[in-house]
C-alpha cells in the first residue's frame, strides 16, 4: 500500500499549496473587506 | 443588510475656514495612510455610503478628478480609500469633489481609520484558517488509526503519527499564541482567568502527544488538540466581529469644530484645533462650540449649554465673563480669549468613552477559573496517587488534565452573547461590549433622564391659554412656517387644526423675516408686524407661555408641552411588573410632571438637576445596592451615566455619538426597553446553561479518565462534540429565543 | 484623466459558447445512442459504434467537450470583467481554443477505432494526454498571467474557483496519466491492479471534484448574481467554504472502492471525509439559493435564473447522495449498479448541464444585444429539462435497486441464489431502460429547442466583439508602514509553513524512490503471467471495451462469492496494466471466468460471435468482426518489453519465442473449435478472436507457482 503513501504526499503537498495560497491572500488583505465585492460585481461598464 | 441603513446623503457647508484648514499639511496628514515621492493615499470618512451606487460612482473618481489613479470604497465601514499623486491642493480638490458629488467626507480628525483593526483581523482570519487547515488534515491523518483497528501494517501507523505531529505544529506555535500570550499575561498579574487552564491543557495535550510519538509509546492526540484549538479560536472571532463599531466608533472630537480663527502676530488665520493654546483669541461663528473654558472678549455671547448641563434655555453672556467648555454660541461671530490649552480640558475628561467593563459573571468566572485549575492540578495528583504513581497513573493523570480543559467553558460567553447582540442591534438596541448584556439583565432600578428620553425633542403637543381669532390666523401662520423649531412645528399643527377648511396656504407675503434664538421671531407679513415668543421677549413680562402678537398687541397665548414618546408608558408599566424601581432626574422644569404620575412616584421625579445632582443620585442608589442603569441622551447625561452600572444612551441624530453609554437605543425602539431587558436576562440564563453543560462534559470526562477509559478516540470524539453542542447550543438556541421572543425581525 | 479604457474579447468567449453547444448535442445524441443500444443490441452498428468503443465516447463528449468548453466559456467571459483587464495574450487564447477542439476530434477519432487506455474518464491514449497537458498549460499562462496583471485588488470569490480547478486539474491528469508508451498510439498504464486502481479513483473523483464542480461554483459566483442582479446572499460564506473544500477535498476519493482489495481503514476514509464534505458542499447550495430570497417572481419569469435554480438544487440532492452512497452498506448494495448512474446524472444533467444552459440564457442575449428569441420556448426547454432528469433518475434508481437486490438474493432454504442467472436480472430492469432513454431523448430535445431559440437571437441582435470599460490605470496595491519587529513576527508564521514545507518535501526525496521500486511489485503473485496471446486477448478486451459492462472485482460478500468465485485479493492483479475493475455490471463478473469449467473455448466463440446463441435476449452487442480480424503481432514483443520494464517477469527467452509460442497455444484452441465444426484454418489461427478465447479462459485463474514462470526457471537452470 505504499501507493497510498504517494497519493497522500501529492494530496498533502496541493493542499500546503491552497495553504499557502490562504496565508498570502490574508497577508495581502483580501479578507479585508467581504461584503463590497459582491456588490462590486454587479455595475461593471459591461 | 448594508443596503437597508438609513443613511442619507448630506451634503456638508464647510466655512471659509474649513478651506483654509484643508490646505495645512498637518491638517492633511490625518487622512493619509500611504505617502511615498509617487503616491499618497488617503483615507475617507464618507457616512453617506451606503449603497451599490455609491460603490460604482465613487470609484470611478478617476474618470472626474485630475491626478487620482484609484479609489476604492469598503461598503461595510463607509470608507473611501483614494490613490492619487502627490501635489499641492490634491487633497482640497479631493474633498471639493466629493462634496459636489453628495458624498461629503467626515473630516474630523480620528485616529481610527480601520489601520490597526485590519491587521488584526488579518492576524485573526490567518490564526484562525491555519487551525482549521491542520484541525482537517490531522483529523484525516488520525482516523485510520482508528478505522483500521487491526495492523495498519508497513510502518503505516509510525508514518501518520509523524504526519499529525508536523501538522500539529502550526496549531501549536502559531493559533495558539494568542491564547497563550493571555494566560501568561494574567498568569503574571496574579489574576485568574479561564485562559490559564485552557492554556494548560493545550500544552499538556501537545507535550503529551510528542512524547508519545517520539518514544512511540502510548497515544497522541493531536486531534483533539487541533480541533480545540479550532473551535476556541472561531468561538472567539465570532464574537469580536465589529459590526457594532458604526455606530460606536465616533470620536469624542466629533463635535469639536475642524479648525479655528485665531488672532496670531496680529492677522487672523486658521489653525487645527489641536493647536489652540491658552491666551489665544479665538473667533466663534453662529452654531460653534466653545472647546476650551474662555471669557468674551467682544460679542454678544447668547450661549445653548444643553450638551453640558440639559438646560433648555440658553444663556446671555457679556464681555469679560467666563464661558465655560461645552456650550454653543447661537448668536453671530464673537470673539473669545481661551484661558487654558486644549488638551485637557473639561470636556474630554467628561466624555472619557465608554470601557469595557466586566460583568459580575466574568468576575465569578474568572475567580472560579482559578479555583478550577487548583482543583484539576489536585485531582490530577490523586488519581496519579491514587493508581499507584507509574506509568498508568501517569497516563490517567495527564488524561485528566486533558479532558478537563474548560473550553467549553469559555465558549459559553463569548457565543451567547456575540449572537445576543446580533440580535438586538437588528432591533434597534446596540450594546457595545458583550459584558453589558448581563449588566442589562441584571439591571434593577433604571433611572430615566425628560427631554429627549422619555419626550420628543424634535416635537411637542401643546394647549392654548388664549386663542387667536380667525383673522389673526394666517397672518400668524405665514411667520411661523419659516421656523423649524419645535415649538413653532407644534404652533403650525394647533393654527392649522383652527382655521376652516377652504383656506390653503396663506398668500400673504413675509418680509424682514428674523429668528432669534430662545426669544423668538418676528417678520412684516401684509405690512403688518407679527411677532411670536416667550412672553419675556414679548411683553418684558415674567412667566411662562409662548406669545402671538400681531401689530403689537398680543393676540393669543400657547403652552407647548412635551410630547411623550408613544409607548413609553407602558414600557415603564412592564417594567415595574418586572420588579423594576424607576425614577426621573431631569434638568428642565417640573412641567410636565402630571404626564408622568401614576408611573413614577412623586418621590422619585427630580427636576432642574444639574448632571452633577443627577450623577450624585445615582451614586445614592448604587450605594444603597442597586443595579442602576441610566437612560439618557447621552451628550448631557455622561456624567450620570458614569456613575451608574450601565449607560443607555437614546441618541439625538442618526448615529449621534453617545460617550459614557455603553447601549445605544434607537428612539422608536426605547419603549421597547422591557422587553430588550427580558431577553437579556433569558441570554444570560443560557449562558449559565450552557456553562452547566460544558461542566458535565467535563465531569463525564474526569470519570473517564479517573476510571482509565480514556482512549484518543473518546477523547477526540469528547471534546469537539462538547465545543460544538456549546456552539450549537448557544448561538442558535438565542438566535431561536429572538425569534420567538421579537417576533420576525424589524 | 487615468483612467483608460480596455476591451474585452468577446470572440473566444463566443467559440467556447458555440463549441460547447454543438458539441453537448453531440454528445447527448451518442448518450442516446448508448442507452438505446442498452434496451436492444441492434442499436450497436458495426465496430465503430458498439457500446464498448462508444460508451466512453459519450462521457468524454459530455465532460470535456460540452462540461469543458462550457467552463472556458464562463472563464474567458468573467474572468477579465473580475480583473478589470483583458485576457493578456489572445494568442494564447486562439492556442488554448483550438488545442482543446483538436482534442476532442482525436477523441472522436480514436476512440470509436478502438484505441484506449482502459482507464474511466482518462480513456485517450498518450499523445493526447500530452496535448491535453499542453493545451492546460497555456490555459494556465492566460489565466494566472491575467490575474497577475490584474487592476482590481480583492480577488471575486470565482476566481479562486477557477485557479483551485485549473491547479488540481493540472496535477491529477499528470499523476493519472503517468503511462508507458509502446507504441504511437499505445501505452500501459505504470501502476498495476490495485495501485491502479487508488490512483484512477483518487483522479476520477477529484476529476468530478476539480473539473465538474469546482470551476461551475465559481461559474455560479458570477452568474447567479449578475442574472438576478442581486450580490451572494453571504460573500463570506464564499470565502469560507471554498477554502473549507480545497483544505480537505482531496480525500474523497478511496469511497469508489469500497470493499475491493483496498485496505479496509483506506476506504473508511473515504467514507469519512465524503460525509464531511457535506456542510462547504450545501454551503455553496444554500448561498446560491438564498441570493434569490424575496427575488422568486423574477425566477418565475426569467429562463436564466429558472434553470440556475434547478441546477443549485440537483447539485445540492447530488451532495448529498454521494456521500450517503459512500456509506459501506448503502454502497454494498448500490455499487455497480445503475443507480450510480442515476446519481451521476443529476450532477451531469442538473448541476453541469443546467447551469451551463441557465448561463447560456443570459449570455447570448448579452453578447448580442438583444433579449432573448421566444421565453416561450425557454419554458419548454425547461420543462423538457427537468422532466427528463426525472424520468432519467428515478428509471435508473429502480434499475438499480432491482439489480441489487437480485444479486444479492439467496432462495428461501438460503443456500442458494435466487437468480444464479445474471441474464435474468438485466431482463428485469430493460423496460427501465426504455424510461431512461425517454429521460435522456425529452434532454435532448429541450437542448435542441435551445440551439434554435439562440440562433434565433443572435439572428436578430449584432455580436458585440469586444466589450470596453473604463479602469484605472494603476492597480489598487496598499501598502502599510510596518515597524521592523512588526515584519520579524510576521514571518514567525511563513517560517512555520515553510519549514513544514520542507520537511515534507525532504521526506518525500527520500520516500519515494523507496516507494516506487516497491510500487511495481508489492504483494504475493497469486496469478500467473500473462501468455504472449493471452495479452493480445487482453489488449482486444480492452480495445473493444469490455470493461464498460464487465466488472472484474468480486466483493467479499457470499452472494459474489457464490455467483463468481472466491473474492478479490491483490495478489489477483500484480500483473494488470491497467486495472481493469471496471465500475458496471451491465453484463456479469469476469474476474474468474477461466475457473468456470462450462465456459469453454467453444462457448465463449459462440458467444462472441452472437450471443444471442448462448444467452437469449441477451443485450450484449455481437463481435462477428473479432472472428475475422488479423491479430497484429507486431507489437506483442514491444508489449513484452514495456511491460517488463513495469515490472511484469517476462524473460528474455519468452519475449524472442513469443511468435512460436503464440502459436502453439493458438493451434491448440483452433483444434478445439474446429471439432465443433467451426472451420478453422489451423494456418489462419492469427484472429483476434482466439486471441480473446485464450485470455478468457486463464482470466483469474489462481496458481500455486506460476507455470511460466517455472518453466522458464526449470530451462534456465539446464
Amino acid at each position: 500500500m505504499e501507493i497510498m503513501i504517494m497519493l497522500i504526499a501529492v494530496s498533502t503537498m496541493v493542499a500546503l499549496i491552497f495553504l499557502v495560497g490562504f496565508i498570502w491572500s490574508a497577508r495581502k488583505g483580501q479578507f479585508d473587506d467581504l461584503v463590497t465585492p459582491a456588490v462590486r460585481i454587479l455595475d461593471e461598464d459591461s | 443588510m448594508v443596503e437597508d441603513s438609513k443613511r442619507v446623503q448630506v451634503q456638508v457647508l464647510r466655512t471659509d475656514d474649513q478651506w483654509e484648514i484643508m490646505q495645512n499639511p498637518a491638517f492633511e496628514e490625518a487622512f493619509v495612510k500611504y505617502r511615498d515621492q509617487a503616491r499618497v493615499q488617503y483615507v475617507f470618512l464618507i457616512p453617506s455610503i451606503h449603497c451599490r451606487a455609491c460603490v460604482w460612482l465613487l470609484e470611478k473618481l478617476p474618470s472626474w478628478v485630475e491626478g487620482v489613479s484609484w479609489a476604492r470604497v469598503n461598503l461595510d465601514q463607509g470608507l473611501l480609500e483614494v490613490e492619487a499623486m502627490p501635489r499641492e491642493g490634491q487633497f482640497v480638490d479631493l474633498v471639493r469633489h466629493l462634496d459636489r458629488l453628495g458624498y461629503s467626507p467626515d473630516l474630523h480628525p480620528t485616529k481610527n481609520r480601520g489601520d490597526g483593526s485590519s491587521l488584526e483581523l488579518r492576524r485573526q482570519w490567518m490564526m484562525t484558517g491555519v487551525a482549521g487547515f491542520c484541525f482537517g488534515n490531522v483529523m484525516l491523518f488520525s482516523f485510520p488509526e482508528y478505522l483500521g483497528g487491526e495492523a495498519l501494517g508497513d510502518g503505516f501507523e509510525n508514518v501518520f503519527r509523524w504526519l499529525c505531529l508536523i501538522f500539529a505544529l502550526p496549531t501549536f506555535f502559531y493559533s495558539s499564541s494568542s491564547i497563550f500570550r493571555s494566560a501568561f499575561l494574567s498568569f503574571k498579574e496574579w489574576k485568574p482567568s479561564v485562559d490559564i487552564p485552557i492554556a494548560l491543557g493545550i500544552i499538556v495535550l501537545f507535550v503529551w502527544s510528542c512524547t508519545s510519538v517520539i518514544l512511540g509509546r502510548g497515544t497522541p492526540y493531536f486531534d483533539s488538540l487541533c480541533g480545540l484549538v479550532f473551535f476556541l479560536l472561531v468561538g472567539r472571532s465570532y464574537q469580536r466581529k465589529s459590526f457594532t463599531h458604526l455606530v460606536f466608533e465616533r470620536d469624542n472630537h466629533r463635535f469639536f469644530p475642524l479648525s479655528l480663527s485665531v488672532i496670531r502676530k496680529g492677522k487672523r488665520e486658521a489653525i487645527p484645533l489641536s493647536e489652540l493654546k491658552c491666551s489665544d483669541h479665538y473667533f466663534l461663528k453662529s452654531g460653534g462650540l466653545v472647546p476650551v473654558r474662555s471669557h468674551l472678549v467682544k460679542g454678544e455671547g447668547v450661549f445653548d449649554f444643553r450638551m453640558v448641563t440639559g438646560e433648555t434655555e440658553p444663556q446671555l453672556k457679556h464681555v469679560e465673563e467666563r464661558v465655560h467648555a461645552g456650550g454653543i454660541q447661537r448668536g453671530g461671530e464673537i470673539l473669545l480669549e481661551a484661558e487654558e490649552d486644549l488638551d485637557e480640558s473639561e470636556l474630554v475628561r467628561m466624555w472619557g468613552g465608554g470601557e469595557e467593563r466586566p460583568s459580575r459573571r466574568e468576575e465569578i468566572l474568572d475567580r472560579i477559573s482559578g479555583v478550577f485549575t487548583l482543583v484539576i492540578l489536585s485531582l490530577s495528583g490523586f488519581t496519579f496517587y491514587w493508581h499507584g504513581m507509574d506509568g498508568e497513573a501517569l497516563h490517567r493523570a495527564c488524561a485528566i488534565l486533558i479532558v478537563a480543559c474548560p473550553c467549553a467553558l469559555a465558549l459559553s460567553a463569548p457565543l451567547t452573547l456575540g449572537k445576543a447582540i446580533r440580535a438586538l442591534a437588528d432591533r434597534g438596541c446596540f450594546v457595545r461590549y458583550g459584558a453589558m448584556i448581563e449588566t442589562l439583565a441584571e439591571t434593577d432600578h433604571v433611572v430615566f433622564d425628560k427631554t429627549g428620553t422619555l419626550t420628543h425633542i424634535d416635537r411637542m403637543s401643546g394647549e392654548w391659554s388664549e386663542k387667536p381669532l380667525g383673522s389673526s390666523i394666517e397672518p400668524l401662520l405665514a411667520l411661523i412656517q419659516q421656523s423649524g423649531h419645535p415649538v413653532a412645528q407644534s404652533l403650525k399643527v394647533a393654527l392649522e387644526d383652527m382655521r376652516s377648511n377652504t383656506q390653503t396656504s396663506p398668500e400673504d407675503s413675509v418680509e424682514h423675516f428674523m429668528e432669534h434664538p430662545g426669544k423668538g421671531m418676528e417678520a412684516m407679513v401684509a405690512g403688518k408686524k407679527v411677532r411670536v415668543g416667550s412672553r419675556v421677549w414679548i411683553s418684558g413680562q415674567a412667566g411662562s407661555g409662548v406669545c402671538l402678537e400681531l401689530d403689537g398687541e398680543i393676540v393669543g397665548v400657547y403652552n407647548p408641552r412635551s410630547l411623550l414618546r408613544d409607548g413609553i408608558l407602558d414600557s415603564l408599566e412592564s417594567l415595574k411588573e418586572d420588579g423594576v424601581g424607576l425614577s426621573l432626574l431631569s434638568g428642565d422644569h417640573n412641567r410636565d410632571e402630571e404626564l408622568l404620575r401614576g408611573y413614577l412616584s412623586a418621590e422619585e421625579m427630580h427636576f432642574e438637576c444639574s448632571p452633577e445632582v443627577k450623577a450624585r443620585k445615582i451614586r445614592e442608589k448604587v450605594e444603597a445596592g442597586k443595579r442602576v442603569a441610566m437612560v439618557g441622551d447621552g451628550l448631557n447625561d455622561s456624567l450620570a451615566m458614569k456613575s451608574s452600572h450601565l449607560g443607555i444612551a437614546v441618541p439625538l441624530e442618526d448615529g449621534c455619538f453617545a460617550p459614557n453609554s455603553d447601549v445605544i437605543i434607537q428612539e422608536s425602539e426605547l419603549r421597547r426597553l422591557h422587553e430588550f431587558r427580558k431577553f437579556c436576562r433569558l441570554a444570560v440564563r443560557n449562558i449559565w446553561v450552557c456553562l452547566t453543560i460544558s461542566l458535565l462534559y467535563n465531569m463525564l470526562g474526569f470519570i473517564l479518565a479517573f476510571s482509565g477509559r480514556i482512549s484518543p478516540m473518546v477523547c477526540a470524539v469528547l471534546m469537539p462534540i462538547s465545543a460544538l453542542t456549546i456552539l450549537i447550543y448557544s448561538v442558535g438556541w438565542t438566535g431561536l429565543l429572538a425569534k420567538r421572543f421579537f417576533g420576525r425581525g424589524q | 484623466m487615468s483612467t483608460e479604457t480596455i476591451r474585452y474579447d468577446n470572440k473566444v468567449v463566443l467559440h467556447f459558447l458555440i463549441a460547447s453547444t454543438l458539441f453537448g448535442v453531440v454528445g447527448m445524441m451518442v448518450g442516446l445512442l448508448i442507452a438505446m443500444q442498452l434496451t436492444n443490441p441492434a442499436f450497436n452498428l458495426g465496430p465503430w459504434l458498439s457500446f464498448g468503443r462508444i460508451r466512453p465516447l459519450h462521457t468524454n463528449a459530455v465532460i470535456f467537450a460540452f462540461v469543458g468548453n462550457a467552463l472556458f466559456m464562463g472563464i474567458y467571459y468573467s474572468l477579465p470583467r473580475l480583473c478589470k483587464t483583458p485576457m493578456i495574450s489572445p494568442l494564447l487564447s486562439k492556442i488554448h481554443f483550438w488545442g482543446w477542439q483538436a482534442i476532442i476530434v482525436s477523441a472522436v477519432i480514436t476512440l470509436p477505432l478502438g484505441i484506449t487506455s482502459g482507464k474511466e474518464y482518462a480513456e485517450l491514449e498518450w499523445p493526447i494526454d500530452i496535448a491535453i497537458t499542453l493545451v492546460w498549460v497555456a490555459f494556465g499562462i492566460n489565466m494566472l498571467g491575467t490575474i497577475y496583471k490584474r487592476r482590481e485588488r480583492h480577488m471575486y470569490v470565482a476566481i479562486w474557483f477557477y485557479v483551485a480547478s485549473w491547479l488540481a486539474v493540472a496535477i491529477l491528469h499528470i499523476v493519472n496519466s503517468i503511462e508507458l508508451p509502446f507504441s504511437y498510439f499505445h501505452s500501459f498504464s505504470y501502476f498495476a491492479g490495485v495501485q491502479d486502481a487508488l490512483v484512477q479513483w483518487w483522479y476520477g473523483h477529484n476529476a468530478v471534484a476539480f473539473f465538474l464542480t469546482t470551476p461551475y461554483l465559481g461559474m455560479m459566483y458570477y452568474f447567479l448574481p449578475k442574472a438576478a442582479n442581486r450580490p451572494v446572499f453571504s460573500y463570506r460564506l464564499s470565502i469560507i467554504h471554498f477554502w473549507a473544500l480545497v483544505f480537505i477535498y482531496m480525500w474523497a476519493g478511496p469511497h469508489h472502492l469500497l470493499y475491493s482489495a483496498v485496505p479496509d481503514w483506506a476506504q473508511s476514509l473515504g467514507t469519512v471525509f465524503s460525509l464531511m464534505l457535506i456542510a462547504p458542499s450545501w454551503g455553496g447550495m444554500l448561498n446560491g439559493l438564498l441570493t434569490l430570497r424575496g427575488a422568486w417572481d423574477r425566477v418565475r419569469e426569467d429562463a436564466a435564473l429558472k434553470f440556475m435554480v434547478v441546477a443549485i438544487t440537483c447539485y445540492g440532492m447530488a451532495t448529498f447522495e454521494g456521500p450517503m452512497l459512500s456509506l459501506k452498506n448503502v454502497n454494498a448494495l448500490a455499487h455497480y449498479t445503475d443507480y450510480i448512474i442515476g446519481h451521476v446524472h443529476v450532477g451531469g444533467l442538473g448541476w453541469n448541464g443546467c447551469l451551463t444552459f441557465g448561463v447560456l440564457y443570459w449570455l447570448v442575449p448579452k453578447l448580442f444585444g438583444t433579449k432573448l428569441y421566444s421565453q416561450k420556448l425557454a419554458s419548454w426547454h425547461f420543462w423538457l429539462a427537468t422532466l427528463g432528469i426525472i424520468f432519467y433518475a428515478v428509471a435508473l434508481y429502480f434499475a438499480g435497486i432491482t439489480q441489487g437486490l437480485m444479486w444479492s438474493q439467496f432462495n428461501e432454504e438460503g443456500d442458494m441464489l435466487k437468480y444464479p442467472n445474471f441474464l435474468e436480472t438485466v431482463l428485469q430492469i430493460i423496460p427501465m431502460y426504455y424510461v431512461r432513454a425517454l429521460g435522456g431523448s425529452m434532454y435532448l430535445i429541450g437542448a435542441l429547442v435551445m440551439c434554435y431559440n439562440l440562433w434565433k437571437t443572435a439572428r436578430e441582435g449584432d455580436f458585440i466583439a469586444e466589450d470596453e470599460a473604463q479602469v484605472p490605470t494603476r492597480i489598487g496595491a496598499l501598502q502599510t508602514n510596518k515597524g521592523f519587529h512588526r515584519k520579524l513576527e510576521g514571518m514567525a508564521l511563513p517560517f512555520t509553513v515553510f519549514s513544514v514545507f520542507a520537511v515534507i518535501i525532504g521526506g518525500l526525496f527520500e520516500l519515494v524512490p523507496v516507494i516506487m521500486s516497491e510500487v511495481k511489485n508489492p504483494s504475493k503473485p497469486l496469478v500467473g503471467i500473462y501468455s504472449p496471446l493471452e495479452l493480445e486477448g487482453r489488449e482486444i478486451y480492452r480495445k473493444e471495451g469490455c470493461v464498460n459492462c464487465h466488472s472484474q472485482m468480486i466483493r467479499p460478500f457470499r452472494a459474489e462469492t457464490e455467483r463468481y468465485g472466491d473474492y478479490a485479493k491483490p495478489g489477483d492483479y500484480v500483473y494488470e496494466h491497467p486495472f481493469l475493475w471496471g465500475s458496471r455490471r451491465i453484463g456479469p463478473d469476469l474476474q474468474r471466468i477461466g475457473e468456470r469449467p462450462d465456459l469453454t473455448a467453444i462457448w465463449h466463440y459462440n458467444h462472441m460471435i452472437d450471443p444471442q446463441t448462448t444467452s437469449p435476449d441477451s443485450i450484449m452487442p455481437p463481435y462477428p468482426w473479432l472472428a475475422e480480424n488479423e491479430l497484429d503481432l507486431s507489437l506483442t514483443r514491444s508489449k513484452m518489453r514495456a511491460l517488463r520494464i513495469l515490472g511484469v517477469p517476462y524473460s528474455d527467452k519468452m519475449i524472442e519465442s513469443a511468435l512460436t509460442d503464440m502459436k502453439k497455444q493458438a493451434e491448440g484452441i483452433s483444434r478445439e473449435l474446429n471439432k465443433f465444426d467451426k472451420n478453422i484454418d489451423p494456418e489462419q489461427w492469427q484472429t483476434e478472436l482466439i486471441a480473446l478465447i485464450a485470455y478468457l479462459k486463464v482470466l483469474g485463474v489462481r496458481v500455486e507457482e506460476d507455470p511460466v514462470l517455472s518453466e522458464t526457471k526449470a530451462e534456465e537452470e539446464l
